[in-house]
């Protein structure tokens, strides 16, 4: 919401004097948001907001102790305020991009559906929405009910009648019958369209799809009984800790497993052996822990989710002891920290193990690709089984690092379209036999190559090896090519090098980063983090000189897949470019201690930065 | 029919005006269809000044555009881009009849990327065909036998003395030049002699002179120590050859239906006397009265459907998923079923594709990536200031369809435009949806 406050005010004020009831019915017909649009605002907001608590009793005792999923929200106005007021609105609202959408008809009509909600509710559109969850809001499913419901805590008690009935009023004027009053146990309540059902209680609105569920949290509420969901010890242990956040949310896993509910959360086997290789250890959590808590955190220059599941990892299944591995293996992993890095993965994963673990961590269907991929491997290398002899030879954990070439010190033509360079870096048991086997590897797939390109009329591969400090770097080069046809080719973005130092071994796509790699693990400046299992990092600014670099094939791609013409698709590839370099970094860590297993997902910010460029 | 009446200049009168149909006909056939804008304004010309305005040349923005597109669609090496990439410049492009012919002559000298499988290759042909297309036609097919893309193709790259290579001489004739029963077997040996040591190396064409066969050649009536040039030339000048490409640039043009050679016989006397010259063939086939009593007598190609519907509309879309859907009815740009091209005519349609073909309008009209230079169809018609039920039904139908409308047809259309459950904007695209689902919007 990056439009002034006073606006929608004034539009109101405006309609106010020249109600026009048509323009009502078009709105309401287009959009659908007439029916309980301040409800619907409400409630949606209600997904990235927490509580503020005044009350004695504890608001979680509306539900039932059959709740398996609860979120606690912060108050929406806090939200929408901290959006309006954040740092990188102003950037963001200067896009010319921005400012042509701030025009279109869609945020017009938007504007309008604001300005029926203040014409009927008699308060600006952030008062309502303070009035109707200005304490916050809770969301809960219950399982015995099958059903959701909602609390909103109002702001201001004493307009959230006045607020809740001006709703209801606009609601009601497409057809008069779609809301429907009446009351329980002397509460006043209200359905819409028989599809949402509404309790005004004291302070609060509750809301569900499902009469049932609202009758039963009247019930809850008012009679105040021992069986409610917040004296469920799990849910008391987590949520105090977690009071701050913008939003919470606790499920109870152990519940939802046993009931059969959300099959398709609880997998054994992974998908893919990629999917196994990245999450497979959190398969292993999902189907042991009893519960599992999250929380979203918005500040001015960070965005974090965290999930957090109990979880003893070193009690874990055989097949996956590949994931986690003892203290003292974990303590020994250690990566390479590469200065400028795009993008960077660290793992905790004995490879090895995992190859030989094969048959209990996938379906016959991945066996036979992996059985087929084992015989081919075992070939390149020289007879060596791959499993035991080649992947056993490494140390558990690997790395990933990309960063952005730099094409000036190279002889070949520069390529159109510029791939960043990578290097996939591990560590060796044996330094002396296995690095000239990989060697060998590494120098049979090169000719294997050199073929195939000769055969499509490419150029080919030069192979030399050098010495670079300690290190021993065997690289591939292209020719340069006389065929002037050839200039651009995206062949160009590679000169797949191996490097060897220390017991650290680099796989990489240019001789550059297998250098640099090499020089790094010489230097000795490795780091060791045994709690973070998997780490992924992504720098915003790294990014955006890559996506810079490919502006004309992003363009290009644009017009062909967006139907736009060459100067609509520079600008909404600009628009791309520029939001990027808001983003500083964007991180996934998967951390374990002693009794837990967390997921931390963070996008930082780059709202303060004077290097962004607002307009190009 | 008379011929010669037939292939006189269509004159306007009063009993066959020129009127948005006829110019939404020309646009339709010489290209892949006209926007009302452009349907108004040719209205006020002359018939034969609009034809010519069809072979102005493109702007030198959209052909740097053009340049920097294709630079980025070659570096990407993906075969699977291309249909994309022409499908945006016949959508876009305002040489209309250039790239139409441009894909007649891509379905005549047919050659698949799924076999050669390489992106300059095809594209290099692809800029081959539209350099030629409006040009003369013996140096398009001594160009196309020296093409990269098309030997690889017909898996003709090696051509030795000893073991001449038949394939590219028996489609030289039999496809490009003369039609069945126009040559015999000893013609092909013949001539794949004279196209000895016509090889390709590291993609590009060459001449072997230790491979090639010196010796004298007798084919077609002639004898000599022919090369492949020579043996072009000798195909050209065969009486067939001419009446070949006239009959396949009628039916490209005009009908889909047989034509009598008494009607063909002109045509192919003009290109004898133009030595192949295709522009001034075509311009006279466009400006002809048989032409313009061809409207509704062809079937509408999957392209010409889907890119004639953006265009006249004034729309733009996601040319990666159209490639798709155009693939799924059988008429994929740079991906041509076989050595023989597309069929066309009666052969787009089946009980299968039918439904595709209505879908694909569907998709066109709704997809979220569609965006309309008015905003939407509503906008078109506000734009074109059509106000009434009545003059949206009839904007349409000159702006869509080729044969008039029944009257049953545009009273359930008139319902459409007049329920007031929907909102402007769906009651029309409804109404563009019901128009595609009728017979006559497959007729072109």
């Amino acid at each position: 919401m990056i439009f002034k406050q006073s606006t929608c005010f004034q539009f109101a004020q405006c309609k106010v004097g020249r109600f026009d009831h048509g323009l009502l019915i078009r709105f309401a017909r287009r959009k659908c948001w007439v029916i309980c649009i301040g409800l619907a605002a409400c409630l949606s907001s209600c997904f990235f907001a927490s509580t503020v608590f005044a009350d004695e009793k504890h608001p979680g005792s509306v539900f039932a102790k059959s709740t398996i999923v609860f979120a606690k929200i912060k108050p929406p106005k806090q939200i929408v305020q901290q959006l309006l007021d954040h740092p990188l609105r102003e950037k963001v609202e200067s896009l010319p991009q921005v400012q042509q959408g701030l025009k279109s008809t869609e945020f017009v009509a938007f504007l309008a559906g604001l300005g029926f909600v203040e014409v009927f509710t008699g308060e600006s559109w952030d008062s309502s929405l303070d009035i109707l969850a200005g304490g916050g809001a809770l969301f809960a499913f219950d399982a015995k009910q099958q059903a959701a419901g909602a609390v909103l805590i109002s702001g201001d008690k004493k307009k959230l009648s006045k607020v809740l009935k001006g709703l209801l009023k606009l609601a009601n004027q497409q057809n008069t019958e779609t809301v429907q009053a009446g009351e329980y146990r002397d509460v006043k309540a209200y359905s819409i369209d028989k599809r949402l059902f509404i309790a005004e209680l004291d302070d609060r609105i509750l809301l569900s799809s499902k009469k049932e569920m609202v009758k039963q949290m009247v019930d809850y509420w008012l009679d105040q009984t021992d069986e409610h969901f917040a004296l469920n010890e799990s849910f008391q242990k987590t949520s105090e800790a977690q009071k701050d956040k913008t939003v919470w949310a606790w499920a109870d896993l152990k519940e939802i497993r046993d009931s059969g509910m959300a099959e398709a959360l609880f997998p054994k086997q992974a998908e893919n052996i990629g999917a196994e290789l990245l999450i497979g250890g959190i398969f292993s959590a999902l189907n042991d822990s009893d519960s599992v808590d999250a929380s979203l955190n918005i500040t001015d220059d960070n965005v974090e989710l965290s999930v957090s599941m109990p979880f003893d990892t070193d009690s874990v299944a055989e097949e996956r002891k590949y994931f986690f591995g003892s203290e003292s293996e974990r303590q020994s992993f250690r990566r390479l920290a590469l200065p400028n890095a795009a993008a960077s993965i660290q793992a905790y994963r004995d490879i090895g193990l995992m190859w030989l673990s094969k048959e209990d961590l996938f379906g016959e269907n991945h066996l036979s690709e992996l059985s087929q991929a084992d015989s081919t491997l075992s070939t390149l290398f020289a007879g060596l089984d791959f499993g035991e002899e080649v992947l056993g030879a490494t140390k558990p954990g690997f790395q990933i690092v990309a960063r952005n070439q730099n094409y000036k010190n190279i002889d070949t033509p520069q390529p159109d379209i510029k791939i960043p360079e990578f290097a996939f870096v591990f560590r060796l048991k044996d330094t002396e036999k296995v690095p000239r086997r990989f060697k060998v590897a590494y120098q049979s797939l090169i000719g294997f190559l050199n073929i195939q390109l000769a055969m499509q009329g490419n150029p080919q591969f030069d192979l030399e090896s050098e010495k670079v400090g300690n290190a021993k770097v065997v690289s591939a080069t292209y020719l340069p090519d006389d065929d002037d046809e050839n200039d651009g080719l995206i062949n160009y973005n590679f000169s797949p090098s191996i490097a060897l130092v220390d017991d650290w071994f680099i796989i990489s796509s240019t001789r550059a980063l297998a250098t640099d790699m090499a020089k790094i693990g010489e230097s000795g400046e490795s780091k060791v983090t045994p709690d973070i299992n998997t780490s992924i990092e992504v720098m915003g600014k790294q990014v955006s000189a890559i996506l810079k670099a490919n502006e004309e094939q992003l363009i290009a791609q644009n017009m062909l897949e967006e139907g736009n013409d060459r100067a609509e698709a520079k600008a909404a590839i600009g628009l791309l470019l520029n939001l990027v370099t808001f983003v500083k970094e964007v991180s996934l860590q998967l951390k374990r201690s002693d009794n837990a297993l967390s997921l931390n997902f963070a996008v930082e910010l780059d709202a303060l930065s004077k290097t962004s460029k607002v307009n190009r | 029919m008379n011929p010669k009446k037939s292939w006189e200049a269509f004159e306007p009168s009063e009993k066959t005006p020129w009127t948005k149909k006829m110019v939404a006909h020309l646009y339709r056939r010489g290209g892949f269809g006209g926007t009302y804008s452009e349907l108004k304004n040719a209205e006020t010309q002359s018939p034969g000044d609009v034809v010519d305005s069809m072979f102005a040349t493109e702007s030198s923005s959209f052909l740097k555009e053009i340049k920097t597109l294709e630079r980025q669609i070659r570096s990407g090496g993906n075969v699977s881009s291309l249909p994309n990439f022409w499908l945006y410049r016949m959508a876009k492009s305002k040489s209309q009849l250039l790239e139409k012919t441009t894909l007649f002559w891509h379905g005549h000298f047919a050659t698949s990327a799924e076999k050669v499988d390489d992106v300059g290759m095809m594209l290099d042909q692809n800029n081959l065909l539209r350099e030629n297309a409006l040009q003369k036609f013996m140096p398009l097919v001594l160009a196309i036998s020296k093409d990269p893309a098309m030997l690889t193709y017909l898996d003709s790259k090696e051509n030795r003395k000893t073991r001449p290579n038949e394939n590219y001489s028996r489609e030289l004739m039999e496809l490009f030049c003369l039609g069945l029963g126009n040559y015999n077997e000893d013609d092909i040996k013949q001539i794949a002699r004279a196209f000895t040591g016509w090889e390709i190396k590291n993609d590009k064409f060459r001449f072997n002179k230790y491979q090639h066969d010196y010796g004298t050649k007798e084919f077609l009536g002639s004898s000599g120590e022919f090369n492949g040039e020579d043996a072009v030339e000798i195909v050209l000048k065969q009486k067939s050859s001419s009446e070949f490409i006239a009959k396949k640039l009628i039916n490209y043009f005009v009908t889909d239906s047989p034509v009598d050679t008494s009607i063909v016989r002109p045509i192919a006397n003009l290109l004898s006397e133009t030595n192949f010259d295709v522009g001034a063939t075509i311009k006279t086939i466009l400006k002809s009265n048989f032409f313009y009593e061809s409207i509704g007598k062809k079937i509408r190609s999957p392209i010409e459907l889907g890119v004639g519907l953006l265009r006249t509309i004034e729309a733009t879309g996601n040319f990666v998923q159209l490639s798709t859907t155009l693939g799924e009815l059988g008429q994929r740009p740079f991906f041509p079923p076989n050595v023989k091209g597309w069929t066309g005519g009666r052969s787009w349609i089946n009980s299968a594709t039918l439904l595709s073909r209505v879908n694909m309008v569907g998709e066109l009209l709704n997809d979220e990536k569609t965006k309309y230079s008015h905003g939407g169809l509503e906008g078109l018609v506000k734009h074109y200031n059509q106000q009434s039920p009545e003059q949206m039904l009839q904007f349409f139908e000159e702006l869509l369809l080729a044969r008039n409308l029944t009257q049953s047809a545009k009273k359930k259309l008139l319902q459409l435009l007049t329920n007031k459950k929907e909102s402007s904007e769906n009651r029309i695209r409804q109404t563009v949806y019901a128009i595609a689902a009728l017979p006559e919007f497959q007729l072109a």
